[in-house]
This record gives C-alpha cells, structure tokens and sequence, in this order.
C-alpha cells in the first residue's frame, strides 16, 4: 500500500489535492536532507531515510521533548521578568517551535494565550488548494474580522506573516519564525544521524559538542541541541532514522505545577488544545471557562500574576517524534571531523570531502 | 539524600539475625523482616516499629508497602510492587501509577575510558512514582537495581503529617528515619538525613539550568557514561530518563512549596507563629546552597568566548525578581574565555576525585558553579510575606543588608539574635514584626552605624514604592559595576577567587556528598574566605560564616 504522509495533528481539513501536495511536500524535506551539506566533514547519511520509502517491521518511535521557552532570551536576561518581557517583545524571538500571542482587555490584562507549533508551509500548501478553509480556520481562531484580502499578497499568495499572524498580540495562526519549520526539524535529524568521534576514537555525546561539530541547527537553543543528542544516541545504537508519520511539531505537555487558579478552579479546566489529535497537538489556548468570573490576568504562577505568555511557556513542552528502524543494523561510519573544517591531506574523514558541485544546498540548515 | 551511619551491633540485637539479607531475592525469604526507626538524635539505637507505629505512617510508601507487610529489598522489586499494587482497587487512594525517571552523576561527562574506569562517577537515578492529590514517593537508587546492597533512599509525602517521611534499606532491613519535622529543632536538626535535608524538605542542589550533573536539555547523561555492557543499559531505569527540567517544575519546586505551606498550617494557630524563629532563619541565614553554574560547558571557554556568570553568585536574585520593581536589573555579565581560563589557571582549580587517582585541570561540565541560595529559603521568604508575617518592605530591607553576599553573609545571620520565638500575624502589637523592629531599634540607638539601623533607615524611605526605588537603584548600580569590572583579567581572577571561597564553604556542608560536586584549588587551605563589596570588589573575610 502507498505511503502517505499526513497532515500534522492528524488534522482533516485538507482535500486530496492539498494531502498530495502537502505529501509531496514532506516528501522532498526527507529526499532533500539525505544529500549532506556540500562541505569537508559532513559525513554520511547512511543512518537517515524517508518512511516514504518504507518503514521495516522493527520499527519504534521516541519522543523528543522540550521546553518551549526559547533558550537565547534565558541566557541573555538577568532575571524572569526580563526575559518574559523580551519574548513578548516579537514573535521572532520565540524559536523553539513554538509561539504564543497574547491578547488583552483595555487595561493590558491577560485575558487568552494562543500557543501554535503548526508549520507555514502547512497553510501554504492548503491555501493553495483551499483559501477559504484557511480563511476560516483564521475567524474561528484568531478573529471573526479576518477577511480573505488580509492574507494575502498583491498577486493572491498567501502571507504567512500577514496582520493577523505577525506579533505576538494580535494573534497566532502558525509559526512564522524561521527556523520553526517541519523541514528545518526533519534536515535537523538527518544531520545529527551522523556519528561524530573525537581525535582519540571516542564518539561525541553532548548536545552542544556534537551540534556544534555538525552544525545541523542552532547550539543556543533548547529545542535543537536535544534533537540531535537524542537522534544521534539513536544512530549510535546502529539505528536506522527518521521522524514519525505526520512529520511534526506537537505539544508534548503543560505543566501547572504552582499554579493558583481563582475560584479553585482546576488549571486543566483553562487550557484546551484546538487543534490537533489527542498526543499530536498544534495549537494550545489558555482562557479561563465559559462563566469563570476570572481571566486568565488573575492566574498565579509561582506566586505571580500571568502578565506574558512566557510565563506559561516554561511549562510547556514541545517535542518530534523520531522514528528508528533496522534497529542495531546500520553500519556506523564515525565521521573524524567537524563539518567544515579544513581537510589536511588526503584524509577526509570516514566519507570522502564532496565538492561544492556535488552536493545539493540544502533548503533547511540551520546554521 | 544522605546516608545515616549507625551502630550495626545494635541492629542485630533488634532484629535477631545477622545484617546480610539473602543476596537472591527480591522479598525477604522468611516470614516478614521488621521496619526499624533510627531517627538520630532521637534513637540511640534502632527500634522495632510495632504495626501500631506503621499505621501511624500515612504516606504512599508506607501505605502499599510497609504497612502491608511487603518487604521489597531491591529497586526492581519495589517498582514491580508499585506496579501492581497501584493498580489494585482496594489501594486506588495509595495507588502512585505514573512513574518518572531522572539520571544525574557528578562524573556523568567524563567519558568512560580505561584511565577513568575506577573514577567514582556516582551515577544514579532519582525515581518519582506519583498519583492524585499530590502523591508522591521519590527514590534515589544507583545503578543496581537488582542486588538488595546499595543505595535506595526513599521520601514520601505523608498528608496526614504534612511532611515528608524518609526511609532507606540498610544491610537488608527497611529503616524509617524520620519526618521533616525532625529537621527543624535539636537534638535531630542536622542529624542523620537531616544534614543534607536540612530543613526537612526535597533537595535537588542544582535545581535550575543548567542543572550541572543531571541529565537534562542542557545536556544528556549518554550511555557511554556506564561501562560497556552495563546490566543497567537495557534496564528500564535507562530506557527514557527525563530531563532535570521536568523535575525541577514538575516535583521538586511544588514539593519544596508544599512542605512550607504545610509547615505554615502547622505553626500559625489563632493568629500566631509558632516556632517563629525556625521560619525567620531561612531570612537571614544561609540554611542550605542550591548550586548554579554558567550556560557554557568548560569546554568552549576559550579567548574571545563570552562566558556568562551566572547572576545568582552576584545577587539573591530570585529574590529581587520579587521585591524589586520589574527589569531593575537586566542583562548579564560577561567575562572574557581568555581571562577566564588564566585565573582558573593561576588557581590551581581542577575536578579531583582523590580516591581514583583522577585530576582533571579546570572546572566542571559548566564553567563557574558556585554555591547560591536555595529555593527552598526563597520559598520560605515569599511564604512569611504572603502569609503576613513580615512585610515586603521588612523583607526587603534585610536582604539589602550585604546584598552582594547572596549567601554566606555573617551581617545577615547576626539579625538572628533578634528573631522572636513566636509572634502574632501583621504589625501590630506582639508581632513578629513589630518584635523584629524593635529589637532592629534597640540596637539601632546603640549604635547608629550598625545594620539595624541601615534597615530602619531603608524602612523610612517613604512609601513602599520609594523604598523598592531606593532599594533597587543601589542594587542596579552593583549590577552594572559589576558588568564593567568583569571586562579585566584582574576582576575576573577575583570572581574566581571569590566562586573558590564559596566551593569551600559548600564542602563543610552536609549536601556536599561526593569529591567531584565542585572543582577544587590550590590555595593554602588556610586561605581566608572572600566576599564580595557592593562596588564588585572583593575582600578578605575571615570571619566569614562557615
């Protein structure tokens, strides 16, 4: 039976020309990440294939999980509130597969938080094939006043982000950073299936030494590091990798640990996921229930009122889920440098150095 | 969690049988081995509990466990008891289903070769089984889970108590070793599990990022750490650990939050604290160190690296975030990698594990670990405000007292004196806070440049807004010294010098539990403690507390 890949979240929106495309689509980010960079070190991509072309009977999955705070605003603010301000401060800064808009009363109260980790290029290919299913998904979850020619360019393209969907108050449909595409993920496991050692025959372990050497994505990150620490134990193991079908961002969980709801109202009562299949969610609102005679403004966490999304954000958790196969049959081709580096010799490491000419950019490095 | 030493004769008077389990079973061989207490201070010797005593154990572990006669004498045996027992219908209101792992080892990055095979990496495991209504039993085992020798300490929360239980297997026998109520007042304060737990609550040193020695986001305990074909590889301890991040948010932090609150219930009856002082010491004194440490691993510290210091070795940070206006104080410090490494260099700092014959130049995983203040203290801080006990403005002023020492401060814990035994809610009359002030004005009059009179000075300021002002000007402009002075290679050493002083200090702790927790130095090992000046300048103390 033919492989499709489905739409993430399991969502059912799409018609069978926008599932093929959106397919084909996903199909290309795995074809095009089996090519390595076209640099000294790179290293093989033996231990990385795509499910399209068939998944063997051995076959397990892992959750690779985070947190969805981004990284770069913790490591660079003194205190909570000065990083919760920063993120608040544009959507581009939330990088690690995961936005957040929130909306306030008059007074500047919190009163929703939307949190997405859906891909643009999702929407993209939908839009192609059915505008006002996207228009609609906008009205039903940002707001009723979207109209068709907010979303779109002078030519009729779509506009990922467009008025409704470019800051971080006036809503959230999906992610519009740049690194916070399935492709950028998907390019981001095939380059940490590379085994990596060090000049005294050791493998490389650490999240940070082994991104840094291969350079598959974002070191200052939570998200990446742990990607590609987690894959590649997995391509240590002589494993066989990919990411699970629908190829994803999900939200992996919330926690409401020192959260004080008025009212006593359970935390879980406020938090709904909107889209998305149970375990495969891509959207997450906070608002308090229909009749609560609090906002979400009025929510302590750890003894503070949620005034930035960020503050819910260090509870959430944001996770892939990668895919293994031929579980212990690969053969594991150590690379001995780090990708780029310069090559003395005629050693080039475990797989020869291609040339510029070789090789095939690769749309989603994340370097 | 900390071992408790014990006289063994005494043991086999007890229970009648020689202290070596049968090595062969998961469950003791015959009839049901007794639960001893040993709560030192308190017990001289071990006691049998009778099944009297066991029911006056409410906590999960003693629920589906003890009280039911189980005797699980490994890891293994007791998740598979946990397992099944937590399915059970007629223990639904015990039953701790869902199960959590977590992996930490103080030389979990150092890669297991045959020059580090004896290196005592004291990799283990921290297993929390949970359920509803805030069940809880967190284990920390190592990585034996099969043999009945070895670590296996247990706290539980026990809601009929409001406190954790603590319990630990000890040459084959269960052994119950107290509540957290034990660490609050002599002859148990300090004793047994209560030096390292030392206000009777959850420890997890390096509770933030980047949770130096744990597996976690920041950075994976790989299997590489164990030795080639370690039973523990395929073993379900290994088979997904958490990250330390889960831990911290999701157990530790409410575990901590929810032994203080119940303390708190405890305490305050008809509008007065009890055992005030207990509480108000977590003010002024250092009770116990969480551990921070820089988001860069040592081994990218190199010139022209831009290494952050962890904010938490200059200011109670967590602290400030509460009682200052909001982005009083932003940004990092940075120090130079070049620098850094010449005063790591020219103090001599290295990770040591003298038993193994390991000495690695340099610092930990992650550069600058330094002892801070704990969470645990914070948590108290925040709950004697909320609970109208002291004031913000009370508070605030008394952690401005030597607010560069964050810990450690000698000038803070002289206020000790002046702490009531107990008092009533608010500021009135025969409060805790109105005792506090004048005792702070007593001593004021009599000497006008002391401390005392420093707080009351700030108390005068105005309105609270005016004070959190003055407050937070003097702190920022510490900030930002301390930003500039950090750009030579003198103030850098001095950083170092004052991170060395303070690594001292945490090994003269009962939390200080393995050789390779913190690099150590080579200065004199009479060297004077340092602190640190509120101009970011360091000086000599010698007097300093511990």
């Amino acid at each position: 039976m033919a492989f499709t890949f489905t739409a993430t979240g399991d969502l059912t929106e799409m018609n069978t020309g926008a599932a093929a495309d959106w397919h084909a689509e996903v199909s290309g980010y795995f074809n095009a990440s089996r090519n390595p960079p076209p640099f000294s070190f790179a290293g093989s991509r033996n231990q990385f294939f795509n499910p399209a072309d068939g998944v063997e009977a051995d076959a397990v999955e892992k959750d690779i999980g985070w947190t969805a705070f981004p990284r770069p605003l913790t490591i660079s603010s003194a205190t909570d509130e000065e990083r919760w301000f920063l993120a608040e401060e544009s959507r581009f800064e939330q990088v690690e597969y995961c936005e957040w808009s929130t909306t306030r009363d008059a007074s500047g109260k919190v009163i929703k938080i939307s949190f997405t980790c859906e891909d643009r290029n999702y929407f993209r290919a939908l839009f192609r094939h059915q505008p006002d299913v996207v228009l609609s998904l906008y009205r039903e979850h940002v707001s009723p006043d979207v109209q068709m020619s907010d979303l779109v360019d002078g030519l009729g393209n779509y506009v990922p982000a467009n008025r409704w969907n470019a800051n971080s108050s006036d809503g959230a449909m999906h992610m519009i950073g740049q690194p916070n595409t399935i492709g950028a993920a998907v390019e981001l496991v095939a380059g940490a299936c590379v085994v990596r050692s060090n000049p005294d025959g050791t493998l490389k372990t650490g999240a940070r030494e082994l991104i840094l050497c291969g350079r598959y994505g974002d070191a200052e990150r939570h998200s990446d590091p742990t990607i590609g620490a987690e894959v590649n134990e997995l391509a240590r193991a002589g494993h066989v990798i990919a990411m699970a079908n629908p190829p994803q961002l999900a939200f992996e969980s919330i926690s409401f640990s020192g959260w004080d709801v008025p009212d006593g109202v359970a935390p879980e009562h406020c938090w709904t996921h909107t889209r998305g299949a149970d375990g495969r969610a891509v959207r997450g609102v906070l608002e308090a229930p229909e009749g609560a005679s609090f906002v979400v403004g009025d929510i302590r966490i750890n003894g503070k009122v949620i005034r930035f999304g960020g503050q819910v954000a260090d509870g959430i958790r944001i996770k892939v889920t990668g895919l293994a196969h031929r579980l212990g049959q690969a053969t594991i081709e150590a690379e001995t440098g780090c990708l780029g580096d310069p090559v003395f010799g005629a050693a080039g490491g475990a797989t020869p150095t291609p040339t510029p000419a070789a090789g095939q950019v690769n749309r989603f490095r994340r370097i | 969690m900390t071992e408790t030493s014990f006289d063994k004769r005494s043991l086999v008077e007890q229970i009648g049988h020689p202290l070596t389990a049968d090595a062969s079973a998961g469950l003791a061989p015959t009839g049901v081995p007794p639960v001893m207490r040993m709560v030192v201070g308190l017990d001289p010797a071990p006691v049998l509990l009778t099944p009297t005593d066991l029911e006056t154990l409410g906590d999960p572990f003693a629920r589906l466990i003890l009280r039911r006669d189980e005797r699980p004498m490994t890891v293994d045996a007791l998740l598979e008891r946990f397992d099944v027992l937590s399915s059970e219908a007629t223990l639904a209101d015990a039953a701790v289903r869902d199960e959590k792992v977590f992996l930490l080892g103080e030389g979990g990055q150092i890669p297991f070769t045959p020059a580090t095979a004896a290196l005592n990496r004291a990799l283990r495991f921290v297993v929390a089984r949970t359920g509803p209504n805030d069940r809880l039993i967190l284990m920390s085992v190592d990585d034996r889970p099969s043999t009945v020798t070895g670590l296996l300490q247990v706290l539980s929360w026990d809601p009929g108590k409001g406190a954790y239980n603590f319990y630990q297997r000890r040459d084959g026998v269960w052994f119950y070793s107290g509540d957290g109520t034990h660490a609050l007042e002599p002859p148990t304060r300090g004793r047994g599990p209560f030096d390292g737990h030392v206000n009777g609550s959850l420890v997890m040193k390096e509770l933030r990022a980047p949770w130096l020695h744990w597996n976690s986001q920041s950075v994976p305990i790989p299997p590489e750490a164990f030795a080639p074909g370690h039973p523990i590889l395929g073993h379900r301890l290994m088979a997904h650990p958490d990250g330390a991040e889960v831990l911290e948010l999701d157990i530790i932090q409410p575990g901590i939050d929810r032994w203080i609150e119940a303390r708190f219930d405890r305490a305050i009856q008809g509008g007065t604290l009890k055992a005030a002082d207990t509480f108000l010491r977590q003010v002024v004194q250092t009770t116990t160190v969480n551990l921070v440490a820089s988001d860069r691993e040592f081994r990218e510290v190199a010139a022209g690296v831009r290494v952050n210091v962890p904010p938490e070795i200059l200011l109670n940070i967590e602290a400030w975030t509460h009682l200052l206006d909001p982005l009083t104080i932003r940004g990092r410090v940075q120090v130079d990698g070049g620098h850094l490494l010449r005063a790591i260099d020219d103090l001599g700092i290295a990770l040591e594990d003298p038993a193994a014959g390991f000495r690695q130049p340099g610092e930990a995983f992650f550069a600058l670990a330094c002892p801070s203040p704990a969470f645990e203290d914070l948590s108290t801080i925040l709950a004697l405000i909320d609970r109208g006990v002291l004031s913000a403005g009370l508070v605030r002023a008394i952690l401005a007292v030597d607010f560069s020492n964050p810990v450690q401060s000698s000038r803070r814990a002289g206020f000790l004196r002046h702490m009531p035994r107990a008092g009533a809610l608010g500021t009135g009359a025969g409060s805790c806070e109105a005792q506090i002030l004048d005792a702070f004005a007593a001593e004021a009059a009599a000497r006008p440049s002391s401390d005392e009179a420093r707080v009351l000075d700030w108390l005068a300021t105005g309105d609270d807004a005016a004070q959190r002002a003055r407050i937070g000007a003097e702190i920022a402009a510490y900030y930002e010294a301390a930003k500039q002075r950090m750009q030579t290679e003198q103030c850098v050493r001095d950083l170092m010098r004052l991170i060395v002083s303070r690594r001292r200090y945490f090994r003269t702790l009962g939390v200080s539990e393995f050789a390779l927790t913190l690099p150590v130095d080579a200065l004199p090992p009479d060297a004077a403690p340092v602190m640190m000046a509120p101009d970011a300048t360091i000086f000599e103390a010698p007097d300093l507390v511990g």
